[in-house]
């Protein structure tokens, strides 16, 4: 396996953007990421684009060749849309690692998009919920949110984690997102303000749940032997991780994810180093609570140790491992099949030492990705080099 | 006053005996794609709950409505819809039985 870098990087905003289609911000964040890579677009042999709702949502499908011809690859290029619900572009990006690393593909562009804003409340609720098992457990009418309550109910149940706990959440990743002009809310909140939004799924209130947002993220992959000829800040991929967890929620194993478990064993034993050498990372905070298990469920905590850890502030910017300091998608938007690399831009942002709210000479980073009800999760771990 | 609990539909694995919820269609123990229907006694208790106050659209109408992880006999679970009563909280470890199934599966009352 050969080694590979991230050689570029490249986003829109997240938010509501008003007028732009998925075509748009899709090129638009490629576009940024082969610029910033300063590579000729003529020499990227494969894209792969995640994308989880284009098709119910703004009925668009076959994206990746269409962001292609937009872009001006050549002809050549091998386009594959990628699709894991929420965790859509974590896998993305793990497939052109993964055939970077084998030797088969030397440039890759890895991105990421959607388009939600156009479409309500109700009906993006309907195409997300398009990612539960319909066999089984879709016709009960839980929801995604639902699934996060269902989780959050129990760990409360389990480990004592208190709903304070779980809001403050809330409230230190909108601090975070003050410094980052991408993000959909940069106005701070307070604990009682968390506390007493209106409930949404219980416990679950409304400044738990990240916002529905549009935009687009990318990155471009080369083996690391050729990085520094592009850029004299490579960020190494030393770690990666994919998952399976279970199609039903009625099948978990204790508030947990199992998927990413896994992908962070897989990713760790990979990268050589363990959770507590990681500087920073940005992980999977679609709800309050989800952010509390991942960082459990990846080891930078203890089983049910994570409500805990936020209220002692060992996640903030200054903390033993800040988490989220992007805003997280609570702040910054969760734009589903954007989300995987919209955490990489930050992470890459942080180790090359640029990020608006930097935390102190980096050197390790990750970034965790979740989709469905825990069914599928990648962990990416990069190094500085 | 006695109660009529509705028994569980579920599906019996031809190899092995695992005992699976309705539909199966593969055996994760075993491999096998034969299953026999069983069913279980529609008594268990609440692992986890909810209420679900925004929903997919096609369900707005219901909301809101209360749905729980089931924990029934044979080490068996299900999502379920829970029929609360005025004054009635869900709670973890709290008994339920089974009253019906709909559209939206099987139905559950606090006992
Ligand atoms: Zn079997």
């Amino acid at each position: 396996m050969r080694s590979v870098s991230i050689i570029g990087v490249g986003t829109t905003n997240f938010g509501i953007l008003e007028g732009m289609s998925i075509k748009e911000m899709a090129a638009l964040a490629c576009n940024r990421a082969i610029l910033d890579a300063g590579i000729d677009r003529k020499e990227i042999q494969a894209l792969y684009l995640g994308n989880y709702i284009g098709g119910i949502l703004v009925g668009q499908e076959t994206l990746a060749p269409v962001i292609a011809c937009e872009l001006g690859l050549k002809k050549s290029v091998a386009c594959t849309k990628v699709e894991g619900a929420c965790c859509s572009a974590g896998i993305a990006l793990r497939q052109g690692y993964m055939l970077i690393a084998s030797g088969v593909y030397d440039f890759v562009l890895a991105g990421g998009v959607e388009k939600m804003s156009s479409a309500s409340t109700e009906k993006n609720t309907e195409a997300l919920a398009a990612g539960m098992d319909k066999d089984t457990e879709g016709y009960t009418g839980l929801t995604f949110p639902g699934f996060f309550a269902l989780v959050a109910n129990r760990h409360m149940y389990e480990y004592g984690t208190t709903i304070e706990q779980i809001a403050m959440v809330s409230v230190k990743n909108r601090k975070n997102a003050l410094k980052n002009p991408r993000a959909r809310f940069r106005k701070e909140t307070s604990l009682e303000e968390v506390l007493n939004s209106r409930l949404i799924t219980d416990p679950l209130k409304l400044f738990d749940c990240c916002p529905i947002s549009d935009g687009a993220a990318a990155a471009v992959l080369c083996p690391t032997e050729i990085a520094r000829n592009f850029t004299d800040k490579p960020i190494e991929i030393i770690g990666s991780g994919h998952g399976l967890g279970h199609s039903t929620s009625y099948s978990m194993e204790g508030p947990s994810c199992a998927a990413t478990v896994f992908a962070a064993r897989e990713a760790f034993d990979m990268a050589g180093v363990t959770p507590s050498d990681v500087d920073v990372a940005e992980i999977h905070d679609c709800f309050t609570i989800a952010e509390i298990v991942d960082s459990e469920d990846i080891g930078f905590f203890e089983r049910g140790k994570g409500g805990r850890a936020v209220e002692e502030g060992l996640t903030q910017v200054d903390g033993k491992i800040p988490i989220n300091t992007s805003g997280g998608l609570l702040s910054k938007g969760h734009p589903v099949g954007a989300t995987g690399l919209g955490q990489v831009y930050e992470i890459v942002r942080q180790l090359r030492g640029e990020h608006e709210n930097q935390v102190k000479d980096p050197e390790i980073g990750l970034a965790m990705n979740l989709g469905a009800t825990g069914l599928v999760s990648t962990v990416t771990i990069m190094r500085r080099i | 006053m006695s109660r009529s609990v509705e028994n569980i539909s579920v599906e019996k694995c031809k190899g092995c005996g695992k005992l699976f919820m309705s539909p199966v269609y593969v055996c994760s123990a075993c491999g096998s794609e034969e299953f026999e229907p069983e069913v279980i006694e529609g008594e268990g208790k609440i692992y986890t709950h909810t209420t679900i106050r925004i929903a997919p659209e096609a369900f707005m109408d219901q909301v809101p409505y209360h749905l729980a992880i089931v924990e029934l006999p044979h080490n068996l679970r299900l999502t379920a819809r829970i029929d609360l009563k005025e004054g009635e909280k869900m709670e973890i470890g709290r008994p339920v039985s089974c009253i019906r199934k709909d559209d939206v599966g099987y139905w559950f009352e606090l006992r």
